[in-house]
Formats: structure tokens, C-alpha cells, sequence
């Protein structure tokens, strides 16, 4: 390889690096690729709260599923992620899930009532000790 | 002080560019643009419905700001989604790699870009994009070709420094976001809590593990330079990492799939036992850096696994 060739990927390889630890230091998830891998990275407290956004559905004849989220073609994460539009919004949401109902696995259960809430775990030093529920919002067939 | 200078330039020269068999770069094309059918086609299904999402909730990346990528519509998603699936299949035939391999790095970044624009980005692809960036400028191989690279040397180094790189920025990461004291929190409580396998309900009464688990991944995470180590210790650095990720996806449900399947530039994969003859070492004495030792010709390993190294010919090769 030619020396040009080989101060050009090193070149290269040394812009990266230096791009990934700035997006570690000081950037945001929006400065994919380079952003902070923060995975897992935000402390939990001892004694805090622990929140789960969950959906259940009640079908035809009256079952009630816990349903997860990657069947109705959603990311707990995104929903989670949106979850700040609620209050504005309400509405937005309640469309969303009704929507995701109706692309629910073709020949799944057919849903009348869906029901989006956070299960809150409470901790005592690291152990859950008590569970609430929090509905965030409800949709109904028509 | 001169000359010193220009010893230690050469020493990171000759790191980075440590000629290997083109065979191994055949083999990694192979994994990593076959991977990309499974991620599009299995693993993330979902991203192609981002195409039917009203334009108003897609929020673009900075780079999807910088670079002219358009707002996703249901055809730019078919588009880039049959466009990426044909060029990674022929790239896992090694087709063209130079110009289809450049494509598909494109085509995936946008990808991505459609998958990330709309709330939640994830972080497991830094070393997957680093891959496809530096796989199209390795030349055309095949799996059993023996010939020393220092092209392939640079492009199979870049991915190995980009998965430790991950470990390490993760831990630096934490630090960031949680604390020095992530360590004492019930981060792997929640996760437990939100996540978990059947296998991991135990876990739910032993905060106190699960805090010594903290302890160990950050230890892992700070050390992972030691993958980068050749012989006994990177080996079991390479064990550690596959046993990590395999006890995460087990107990809960998560693994980092682009990531995981970087590890395998850390394999000597041309002495895989697959599909291979009698193999022929076609010396490129050119490509051999000054005062390297002449190339040797690898065992043969037919018919068995071996992941093993051979010399100068295998950096970082377990």
C-alpha cells in the first residue's frame, strides 16, 4: 500500500475515534453515529421507582391478554419515548394504540378494549416490595 | 528524538496495518452483509412501517439534517429497503465489493435513519457501520484466498478497535449519565424488573447480585482493550464477551445483535474449516511491512474448527 493510502486510513480511523469520544462527552443520541452509547447508563435508585409501560386487551369473549408491544409492530421504547404527549394530547395516543390494534397479527384475537398503563415497582434497597398501576389510556371499539 | 519518533510512527503504522489473508476479509463480507438480511428482514421488521408514519413525528438525526436524506414515505422506504437487501445479498456473495459494498454502506446508514428518526436510537451498531465503511476498501477475495493483505489488515484492525471502543465509550457512558456511583444503583434491577426472562425472576429477590453484576460490567467495559491483546489472555477476553452477551440475552431478552456479530473479526475465520481445499499461501512480499517475518503458510485445518493464530499472519486472531 502506498503511503498516501495508508496516512489517508489512518487518517480516517483517527477522525472516528476522536468523533466518537466527543459524541461521548458532550453529544446526544441525535448525533447518531457518534453519539453517547448509553445504554443501561442512567443510575436507578436503591429506593425508588421502577416503571414498565404495559398494554393489555380484552377480546371479543371477554379474555384479558397482557399484550407486548413488539406484536402490535411497536417499540416500548418509542411509545415510552412519546409518552410526554399524552397530557397535550391524549387523543394522539388513544389513535396510535387504536391503530396498532388494527394491524395486530392477522388472525390474532380481534380486541374491544385496549388498555395502555405503567406498572410501577416500588423498591426498598434494591427490593421490589409493592406493584401500582397507572392507566395512561384507554380505547374502545366503536 | 527524531529517529525515536519515526520508530514509534512506525510501530502504530505496522499495528494498524499488520498484513493478513485476504481470506478472512471474504469471510467477514459474508457474515456481516448476510447479517443485514436477517436485521431487515427479522430482527427489525418494523422499521419499514416508519415509511407509513405521518411526516410530522419524524424528527431526523443531525446527520439525516447535515446530508440531504428526504423524509421517509412509504415508496423511499421500499426503495432503500429492496435497494439494501439486493446489494447486501450480493455482497455476501462478494459481488463487486468495492462499489456495492460503498452502496450498501449508504443505503444502510439511511436505513438507520428511517429506523432512529422517531423517538428511540440504539447503540449497538458503531462497529457494524464501521465495517461496512471499511469493507469496500478491501480488494475483491475469495474465502480461501491466503495472500497477505495490509488493506484487509487495516479494514479487519478498524473493527476490532470499533468493538472495543463500544465496551469502552459504554463504561464512560455510564459515567456520564449515572455517576461514579452507577455501580451501587438498581440499573440491572429495573431492567430485571422490566425485561426479564423467567430465568432472571430469581434475580428479583438479590439486589446485592445484581450490583456485583454492575461491578463486573464496568470492569469488563474498562478492560476491554485486552481484546485487542494476542494469544491466552485475548482469548479469554473474546470467551468473556460472547459468555456476557449470551447470560444478557438469556436473562433478559437483549442482545446487541450488530455488535455480537463484530466479535467474529476477532476470529481467524480463514482457517475455518468450511468449504475449504488444500490452501495455497500466494506471498505478496510487498505488501509485508519492513522487518515483519516472511509470511508462513497457515496449517491446514480441513474438515475442523480451528480458531487458531499463525503468526504475524493473524492480529488479534484467537
Amino acid at each position: 500500500m502506498t503511503a498516501r493510502g495508508k496516512i489517508a486510513r489512518l487518517s480516517v480511523a483517527a477522525l472516528t475515534l476522536l468523533a466518537l469520544l466527543l459524541g461521548t462527552i458532550v453529544g446526544q443520541d441525535d448525533h447518531f453515529p457518534f453519539g453517547p452509547l448509553r445504554m443501561f447508563s442512567i443510575k436507578n435508585e436503591l429506593d425508588g421507582r421502577v416503571r414498565s409501560l404495559e398494554i393489555e386487551g380484552v377480546t371479543e369473549s371477554g379474555e384479558v391478554l397482557l399484550v407486548s408491544f413488539e406484536e402490535f409492530g411497536l417499540r416500548r421504547a418509542d411509545v415510552e419515548g412519546q409518552l410526554g404527549k399524552l397530557e397535550e394530547a391524549p387523543e394522539d395516543v388513544v389513535e396510535a394504540l387504536r391503530r396498532a390494534a388494527e394491524r395486530f397479527t392477522p388472525g390474532g384475537p380481534t380486541f374491544v378494549r385496549l388498555r395502555l398503563f405503567e406498572r410501577i415497582f416500588v423498591l426498598d434497597n434494591g427490593t421490589p416490595v409493592d406493584q401500582q398501576i397507572e392507566t395512561l389510556a384507554v380505547w374502545r371499539s366503536p | 528524538m527524531k529517529a525515536r519518533r519515526g520508530t514509534s510512527l512506525q510501530r502504530i503504522s505496522s499495528w494498524w496495518f499488520l498484513p493478513i489473508p485476504l481470506g478472512r476479509v471474504a469471510r467477514l463480507r459474508t457474515i456481516i452483509y448476510a447479517f443485514i438480511l436477517v436485521d431487515v428482514l427479522v430482527l427489525r421488521p418494523w422499521v419499514a412501517d416508519n415509511g407509513s408514519v405521518p411526516g410530522d413525528f419524524y424528527h431526523p438525526l443531525f446527520i439525516g439534517r447535515v446530508l440531504p436524506f428526504p423524509t421517509p414515505t412509504p415508496t423511499i422506504v421500499g426503495v432503500v429497503k429492496f435497494g439494501l437487501l439486493i446489494c447486501a445479498l450480493a455482497g455476501a456473495f462478494r459481488r463487486s465489493p468495492r462499489l456495492l459494498g460503498f452502496l450498501t454502506f449508504v443505503l444502510y446508514l439511511e436505513w438507520m435513519l428511517i429506523a432512529f428518526s422517531y423517538g428511540k436510537v440504539d447503540h449497538d451498531r458503531v462497529a457494524f457501520l464501521v465495517a461496512l465503511a471499511v469493507l469496500p476498501t478491501v480488494p475483491r477475495a475469495v474465502a480461501r484466498d491466503r495472500s497477505l493483505s495490509e488493506a484487509a489488515g487495516w479494514a479487519v484492525r478498524c473493527i476490532q478497535v470499533a468493538v472495543v471502543v463500544t465496551y469502552f465509550l459504554a463504561a464512560m457512558a455510564k459515567l456520564r449519565f449515572g455517576g461514579v456511583d452507577w455501580v451501587n444503583g438498581a440499573t440491572l434491577m429495573r431492567a430485571v424488573l422490566r425485561r426479564g426472562t423467567f430465568l432472571a425472576d430469581p434475580l428479583r429477590e438479590q439486589p446485592f447480585l445484581l450490583q456485583i453484576g454492575q461491578y463486573l460490567i464496568v470492569l469488563f467495559e474498562l478492560s476491554s482493550v485486552l481484546l485487542l491483546r494476542r494469544g491466552r489472555i485475548g482469548r479469554i477476553y473474546l470467551l468473556f464477551a460472547v459468555v456476557f452477551h449470551a447470560v444478557t440475552f438469556a436473562a433478559l431478552g437483549i442482545l446487541f445483535w450488530p455488535h455480537v456479530i463484530c466479535l467474529s473479526a476477532f476470529v481467524a475465520l480463514e482457517e475455518l474449516g468450511i468449504g475449504g481445499r488444500k490452501k495455497h499461501l500466494v506471498s505478496n512480499e510487498r505488501a509485508q511491512p519492513k522487518g515483519s517475518h516472511k509470511p508462513v503458510l497457515a496449517p491446514s485445518t480441513h474438515g475442523r474448527l480451528t480458531v487458531g493464530s499463525s503468526g504475524p499472519a493473524s492480529p488479534g486472531a484467537r
